[in-house]
C-alpha cells in the first residue's frame, strides 16, 4: 500500500507527557565561562535531568520501564542511571526519539518511558566549525569543504538565509525580530542563559560570522540535561501532580538528494519540511490554524522565515511580512519559542522546548503563559532532514 | 610571483583521487554515471540515480552559475583570513560546487551570474603541494 498520512492514526491520543525536567542551565552556563573544571559530564546532566522530571511526575526510578536516550549513548546512561528497563534505544532528534516511546507505548512493550537527553558540549570543547569541527562520514560536507574555508554549521545556513535575501528581498533589519523577539521572552524566563533584552540596534551593531548571518543569529552552546517522562493515557490520568499533555501528532520528512551540495537547503527544505508538517498535522487531525504556540530548532534564526512558509502558516516569500504584522514575541498574536529557544534560554538540540510547550500547556508559563494555549507544535530542519511534533491538551 | 598559498588539505577519501589528480593539472574532472550519465559530487562508490559502480572521470565545462553566497568574518582556520567570500555555484552538468573567490566582493554577486572554475597552485598544510580550484566571475 502506498504511503499515506491519513492512515497514521495508530501514535495519536495514545501517550502523554506527564513529568518535565531541566538542569539549571544559567548556573552551568556561568560556571563554565568562568573556566571552573565541569563538575560532571553528560552522563551527570542526563541524571539530574531525570530526578527532576520524576519529581515533576510524582514517579519513582522503578515505575520506569522504557528508555528512549537521546545524543547520551544509550546502553551506557542505562548503566550509570540504575536503570531497571523492557525497552530501550537511542535516537537523535525529537520526532525520532517520540516515535520510539510512542511505538513502546501502544504496543504494549513498556508503559512508562523516560526520554533521556544529556550534553556537554561547552565543558568538553565541542568544535562545530574549522579544523577541529565534528565530522564523519555521516556528514561528508562538515569536512569536504575545508580547503576553501567552508564547515561550519552557521555558513551552511547563512548561504540559505542569503539565498532567501536575494529571491524575496528578505532585509537584514527583518531577520533581526527573530533573536529579539525570542530574547524578549527570555527576559520573563528565569531559566534562560541570556535575559537582557536586545534591541534593532544592538542586533546591527552583533558582529557577523558567516555574512548574513550575526553573532545574535546563532545559539548559545551549553552543558545540561532534559528528561520527558511520557506514559499511557491510562495511567497519566491517575497522576494527580499536573494536566497530562497529549501526544498528538510526530511527522518525518527527508530530502537528501546531492545533500553534501547543499540542495536541499538552497531549495529552504521545502519538500522535506512540507512533508514532516502534513504528517504531524494529519496525524494530530488539526492545521496550521489550530496552533497557539510554535517552536522551531532555532540553531540559527534565519531559517524561522521558509519555516513557517514550509509549515503552511504563511506563503512563500511572505514570513518576514508575517512575522511582523502577527507578532512572535510576548503579547504578539503568534507566539515563537516562548521560552527563548537555543539563541537565549538553552541549546539543548530542541528539547527545552518541548519542556515549554508542556508548560504553556499545562498553563504553568507564569509570565510568559500564552492564554488559553490548546495545541503547541515543534519543527525541526537539519541537513536533509525535518521533524515536527505536535502536543494538546487532553480533551 | 607571488607567494603560494596555503590552504587547509582536502579529504582524501578512497574514492576522491582522480578528483584532485585532474586539479592538479587544471582539470575539473566528475565521476559520470556509465549507465544512466548522472554526474556526482563529491565523489562516491555508486550512482545515487542508479546504483551502477561504473563511472568515468568525465572533464567538466568548469562553467557555472551563482546560487549563493557567504562572507565569513570569524576565522576558522588559520590559513584562511577573513573576509573570505566562498560561492555556492551550479556546474553546467549539475552538480552545486563550493569553493571561495579569494579577495571577491560580495556587492558584485547576484542569483544566476555566470561563473567559472580556475585553478592556482597551493600549498596544503599537511605538506603536500598541488592545486586548489576557486571560483571566479566570468568575464
Amino acid at each position: 500500500m502506498a504511503y499515506d498520512p491519513k492512515l497514521l492514526k495508530t501514535g495519536t491520543d495514545v501517550a502523554a507527557i506527564v513529568g518535565i525536567g531541566e538542569t539549571d542551565f544559567g548556573a552551568d552556563y556561568a560556571a563554565a565561562r568562568a573556566r571552573k573544571p565541569p563538575t560532571t559530564d553528560m552522563f551527570g546532566y542526563a541524571a539530574k535531568g531525570l530526578k527532576l522530571a520524576l519529581e515533576d511526575a510524582g514517579l519513582k526510578a522503578s515505575d520506569i520501564d522504557g528508555m528512549v536516550a537521546a545524543l547520551v549513548p544509550w546502553m551506557r546512561v542505562e548503566e550509570v542511571l540504575g536503570l531497571d528497563l523492557q525497552f530501550s534505544w537511542g535516537a537523535f532528534w525529537v520526532h525520532e526519539a517520540m516515535t520510539l516511546a510512542i511505538d513502546a507505548i501502544s504496543s504494549g512493550r513498556a508503559e512508562c518511558v523516560a526520554i533521556i537527553y544529556g550534553n556537554a558540549y561547552r565543558s568538553s570543547g565541542r568544535q562545530f566549525g574549522g579544523p577541529n569541527a565534528v565530522a564523519s562520514e555521516a556528514v561528508l560536507h562538515y569536512y569536504w569543504y575545508r580547503p576553501w574555508g567552508f564547515t561550519s554549521q552557521g555558513a551552511f545556513d547563512s548561504v540559505v538565509v542569503q539565498r532567501y535575501m536575494e529571491k524575496y528581498g528578505l532585509k537584514h533589519e527583518e531577520i533581526g525580530m527573530v533573536p529579539i523577539a525570542q530574547r524578549a521572552w527570555a527576559s520573563l524566563n528565569p531559566r534562560a542563559i541570556m535575559r537582557n533584552p536586545i534591541t534593532l540596534e544592538d542586533y546591527l551593531r552583533s558582529p557577523f560570522v558567516a555574512a548574513p548571518l550575526r553573532l545574535l543569529d546563532y545559539c548559545l552552546i551549553n552543558d545540561g540535561g532534559v528528561t520527558l517522562i511520557v506514559t499511557s493515557l491510562d495511567r497519566a490520568k491517575r497522576l494527580k501532580n499536573h494536566p497530562p499533555i497529549v501526544v498528538k501528532g510526530v511527522g518525518f520528512g527527508e530530502d537528501n538528494a546531492d545533500m553534501a551540495q547543499f540542495r536541499p537547503k538552497l531549495n529552504f527544505s521545502r519538500k522535506q519540511m512540507t512533508r514532516a508538517a502534513q504528517e504531524a498535522y494529519q496525524m494530530a487531525g488539526v492545521g496550521p490554524e489550530d496552533i497557539s504556540a510554535f517552536y522551531y530548532y532555532d540553531n540559527f534564526s534565519g531559517e524561522l522565515f521558509y519555516m513557517l512558509e514550509n509549515c503552511g502558516y504563511c506563503q512563500e516569500g511572505r514570513a518576514a511580512e508575517f512575522i511582523r504584522t502577527k507578532g512572535i514575541g510576548p503579547g504578539g498574536k503568534f507566539p515563537v519559542n516562548t521560552s527563548g529557544g537555543m539563541l537565549s534560554e538553552a541549546y539543548m538540540h530542541g528539547w527545552n522546548a518541548q519542556a515549554e510547550m508542556v508548560r504553556q500547556l499545562r498553563g504553568e508559563a507564569g509570565p510568559r503563559q500564552v492564554p488559553n494555549a490548546r495545541y503547541c507544535h515543534f519543527m525541526l530542519n537539519q541537513n536533509a532532514k525535518a521533524g515536527s511534533v505536535i502536543y494538546g491538551r487532553m480533551s | 610571483m607571488s607567494e603560494i598559498k596555503v590552504r587547509p588539505a582536502p579529504a582524501r577519501g578512497m574514492f576522491d583521487g582522480p578528483l584532485w589528480e585532474a586539479v592538479d593539472k587544471g582539470e575539473f574532472r566528475l565521476q559520470r554515471c556509465s549507465e544512466c550519465g548522472f554526474v556526482r559530487y563529491p565523489p562516491a562508490g555508486v550512482c545515487p540515480r542508479c546504483l551502477s559502480e561504473n563511472c568515468k572521470w568525465d572533464l567538466m565545462s568548469g562553467r557555472g552559475r551563482v546560487m549563493s553566497w557567504c562572507v565569513f568574518y570569524r576565522q576558522y582556520f588559520p590559513e584562511i583570513p577573513p573576509p573570505n567570500l566562498v560561492v555556492l555555484a551550479e556546474l553546467e552538468e549539475g552538480p552545486i560546487i563550493v569553493a571561495d573567490i579569494p579577495g571577491g566582493d560580495a556587492s558584485q554577486l547576484k542569483l544566476d551570474l555566470p561563473v567559472r572554475l580556475v585553478f592556482e597552485p597551493v600549498k596544503w598544510n599537511d605538506g603536500t603541494e598541488g592545486k586548489i580550484f576557486h571560483w571566479s566571475l566570468a568575464k
